[in-house]
């Protein structure tokens, strides 16, 4: 069926569908006259699209003659909206400047609900973050999801809203894609933050909340969706750089290293178009010695792009993103004396990975209020843990999805698609199981009623774990979004989750070190959760702008870590848990474009309702305030997250004495600090800066026995050719 | 103006507040290695009983063999008969060590209360009755290891005993 739909879309002449066309092309700009690159442009309520060039450039062609509304867009500026381009008997050339945005207003698009949507027209909380905020001021996209309000990690595992707790990465609960392709291993289901290219990013989409209905299992406490750059119409090649150091350690008694432990990382970019084919190459390279012993990471990584555009209407897009990863493998430390060094019998171990992503997505417009997209993965996963026994498992995932896109009367939108993907696995650690899931999904959104969106979803799944059992997950959804004033905007949704069981967790048979194994539970259960979120959204101005929103959701055979004896730990299922709270974000612009202030706060109350006590590595208490200073052509950033102390952790580690000290914990104070300077040298733009992390040296963990890293300094550059 | 300034003396109270705080401290060196706990009886004592022990065997009691004076590694003072509670802790009096100390750190296979109805004591394997075990985590199924690591002091070795209800006794009993 998949192949016939393929074929249908490749043979159908796109000339037999648009004739008598025209184009509309331009030039975007910012208020200082410099060209905008990444703007979108789309005729509203048509298929028609495209991106501006890294000179600001446009085109859209082949557009049929009549009038229409165009929109541009961008992340950081105030959208532009001409509500009566006529395309007559000539091409028509339209220059935009777009102004700077002091505070989002929302009328990003995301493409969050699988299509693209206006940001304030969500049922649900969505924070964008652009990519040229990223690539400035973080190193790592994990480093950035720290600052974004209602994300905690612990280590390696996100958590949105409470949704996660610690397992060592395996079966995230909120899902990664990379231009709508989940991204996660075949035998962990974890997200391998290393991989993501943080300089090929456009922008990162947040999705707080389930969003099982549309993306199925692993998005059941939210999704981040990740858009890669498109590329450039002309050659432009970037150099990214910086080197960094670690500080001494706040106490002379975890000393352990002489001279310096140092960091670099150099990424290199090139992005070009051959008329219709656009390509974009980039390498990374990063060394980082880190703080700890047997801590260290060296890492390689390749990304390509390909873009080719079939015709105005059809295009298809190859990604291939590689990483090979050596490090060492610090699992707890030896004692409060000893923080930064494991015990001797833990002692260098390393950890050798080689992982390849591969997507495609074809996309088709079959008329102008049909639209179809084919996209296919593929990941490899293959990593060698060396200590007393290696501990390999190489995984397979094989990914197709189609998704068909309809413009209905009655500002009626209707998105459908299939899905289908299949892993074998074979490990030491996981057994040789294999694994097998289908789905259907479909969403519709009804605009016919004034400021109002109504969204209905529903999504089928099932799911096949080796010989174990077959899972079925029916997971409706109702999404509302309401301007009960011009500047006020409400929003609420109401529906189901579910989560299967990764192979990791149903038949993980492992030694973790100090005495401790985990042990397989071929009885675990698919979770599934019930949510509710309801928000309000108030703008009375350009510069502030105030967010308020209320969830809950329980959950049912909740999947945790747990111990089951003395010094085996288990994957089970939590009769019931709960999650609730609160979240309020704002900014503020103190001086329109150059000085802003934006705070978030989130109360969250995580229960084990069974037990009646805390679930464990729940932060209650999520507070994050950020500051910017530019006065051009200078610019200064101050990050301060504040995390309160986690109530419950593994407590029978502690007990048992399997790693000393390990009860020792505290709230999480850091604050960051950034100073940089933009200038040129001849016509080539070029940032330096400054960047000094956890500057008050504050000692901390997020999983019992490891402290995050301690206060370091680093340089850098941004240079554009 | 007055708003901007107000802002920013907050922020800068805030962050002096934290900047005293350095977060996880190392511990103080000096703390005893060796553990300490509760037994709690629930049911009345027998009047056969003559005696009872807290007791500590290194290796497992898999065999008869196994429940010997030199795998028993803590042999505390006698328990008051007829109590409902006793607090124990390796850093007081016992009968093994002779010397009560820092105690040796390692892996502790079987801590139990274990009791003689025998008039005089008696280091035979089948005079002894145990009648609770240090169990973890709400697993009964099998006894705990009690890990003791160096310059920490476990606190919560806690056993219970219900001379009503024995638990299963080691290989040799009587």
């Amino acid at each position: 069926m998949k192949k016939l739909l393929l074929i249908f879309f490749l043979i159908i002449p796109s000339g037999l569908i648009f004739s008598q066309a025209y184009s509309v092309s331009g030039v975007v700009t910012d208020s200082t006259e410099n060209p905008l690159p990444g703007v979108n442009i789309i005729l509203v309520g048509t298929n028609y699209g495209a991106a501006s060039d890294i000179n600001g450039k446009y085109e859209l062609s082949n557009i049929k003659p009549g009038t229409y509304k165009i929109e541009f867009s961008a992340v950081g500026y105030n959208s532009f909206i001409k509500d009566d381009l006529v395309i007559n008997d000539m091409p028509v050339v339209l220059n935009v400047t777009l102004k700077d945005k002091i505070i989002e207003t929302g009328e990003i698009l995301v493409t969050a609900g699988k299509y693209e949507q206006k940001l304030s027209e969500m049922p649900v909380s969505v924070v964008v973050i652009s990519g040229r905020e990223l690539q400035k001021n973080y190193f790592n996209i994990d480093e950035a999801l720290r600052y974004v309000p209602g994300v905690s990690m612990s280590e390696e595992q996100i958590s949105i809203r409470g949704s996660s707790g610690y397992s060592k990465g395996a079966g995230t609960r909120v899902l990664i894609t990379i231009d709508g392709v989940p991204f996660y291993t075949g035998d962990t289901g974890e997200i391998i933050w290393e991989q993501i290219p943080i300089t090929d990013i456009e922008r990162v989409e947040v999705i707080k909340g389930p969003a099982s209905s549309l993306y199925g299992s692993t998005a059941i406490g939210g999704v981040i969706n990740i858009i890669t750059k498109k590329v450039t119409k002309q050659a432009l090649t970037s150099v990214q750089m910086y080197g960094g150091f670690y500080d001494k350690p706040a106490y002379d008694e975890w000393k352990w290293y002489k001279g310096t432990r140092t960091f670099y990382e150099t990424a290199i970019t090139h992005s070009n178009s051959i008329n219709n084919f656009g390509y974009s190459f980039s390498f990374k390279k990063l060394d980082d010695d880190s703080y700890r012993k047997d801590d260290f990471k060296k890492r390689l990584l390749g990304y390509m792009k390909l873009d080719y555009n079939l015709s105005d209407v059809s295009s298809i897009s190859l990604l291939a993103d590689f990483l090979n990863m050596k490090r060492g493998n610090f699992l707890y430390w030896k004692n409060s004396q000893n923080v930064l060094i494991q015990n001797e019998v833990d002692q260098n171990k390393t950890v050798e990975s080689n992982r390849l992503f591969l997507s495609l997505i074809y996309k088709q417009g079959l008329s102008e209020n049909i639209g179809g997209e084919f996209k296919s993965s593929y990941y490899y996963s293959k990593f060698d843990g060396r200590g007393v026994e290696l501990t390999t498992s190489k995984a397979n995932l094989l990914r197709n999805e189609l998704l068909m896109n309809f413009k209905l009367p009655n500002d009626i939108t209707l998105i459908s698609g299939v899905e289908f993907s299949s892993a074998n696995i074979k490990s030491n650690v996981f057994s040789d199981p294999n694994f097998f899931t289908t789905a259907f999904y479909s969403q519709a959104e009804y605009k016919g009623i004034k400021n109002l969106a109504l969204t209905v979803g529903f999504r089928y799944d099932y799911i096949k774990i080796d010989s174990l059992f077959g899972a079925n997950a029916y997971t409706p959804r109702v999404g509302l979004n309401y301007s009960i004033l011009k500047d006020l905007i409400w929003r609420g949704s109401f529906g189901t989750g579910f989560r299967a069981p990764t192979p990791a967790e149903v038949f993980t048979t492992s030694d973790v070190g100090v005495g401790i194994t985990v042990k397989e539970n071929l009885n675990l259960k698919p979770e599934t959760s019930l949510s509710f979120e309801t928000g309000l959204k108030y703008i009375p101005s350009r510069t502030f702008n105030f967010d308020v929103a209320v969830f809950h959701t329980n959950y049912d055979n909740f999947i945790e870590p747990q111990f089951t004896s003395a010094s085996e730990i288990q994957f089970i299922n939590i009769i019931k848990a709960r999650i609730q709270g609160f979240e309020i974000v704002s900014d503020v612009s103190i001086i329109p474009d150059e000085l802003m202030f934006s705070v978030g706060y989130t109360y969250m109350d995580a229960m084990d309702t069974q037990l009646n006590k805390p679930l464990k590595y729940r932060p209650r208490h999520l507070l994050y305030m950020n500051a910017e200073y530019k006065p051009a052509p200078f610019e200064f950033k101050v990050d301060f997250r504040f995390w309160s102390r986690v109530q419950e952790i593994d407590d029978q580690i502690v007990e048992l004495g399997l790693v000393p000290d390990g009860e020792l914990r505290v709230p999480v104070y850091i604050l960051d600090l950034r100073a940089g300077y933009n200038f040129s040298i001849s016509t080539y733009p070029l940032n330096i800066f400054v960047s000094a992390k956890n500057v008050l040296n504050y000692n901390y963990i997020e999983f019992i026995g490891n402290l995050r890293p301690i206060r370091n300094f680093s340089v850098g550059l941004n240079l554009y050719l | 103006m007055f708003t901007k300034i107000k802002i920013i003396v907050s922020v800068l109270i805030l962050f002096s507040f934290v900047a005293c705080d350095k977060g996880i401290e190392p511990k103080d060196e000096n703390q005893p290695t060796g553990f300490s706990g509760t037994v709690t009886f629930v049911s009345e004592w027998p009047a056969v009983v003559k005696r009872a022990f807290v007791v500590v065997f290194k290796d497992p009691l898999l065999a008869a063999t196994d429940f010997s004076i030199t795998n028993l590694k803590f042999l505390s003072l006698e328990i008051p008969l007829g109590v409902l509670s006793y607090r124990f802790s390796s850093l007081d009096s016992s009968y093994i060590p002779t010397n009560p100390g820092p105690f040796l750190p390692g892996r502790y296979a079987y801590v139990a209360v274990a009791y003689q109805t025998t008039d005089q004591l008696s280091l035979a394997r089948q005079d002894w009755y145990v009648v609770g075990i240090y169990y973890a985590f709400g697993n009964t199924s099998d006894p705990a290891t009690m890990v003791v690591t160096e310059n920490i002091f476990l606190k919560d070795i806690n056993i219970t005993c219900d001379f009503n209800n024995l638990p299963p006794q080691p290989p040799g009993g009587s």
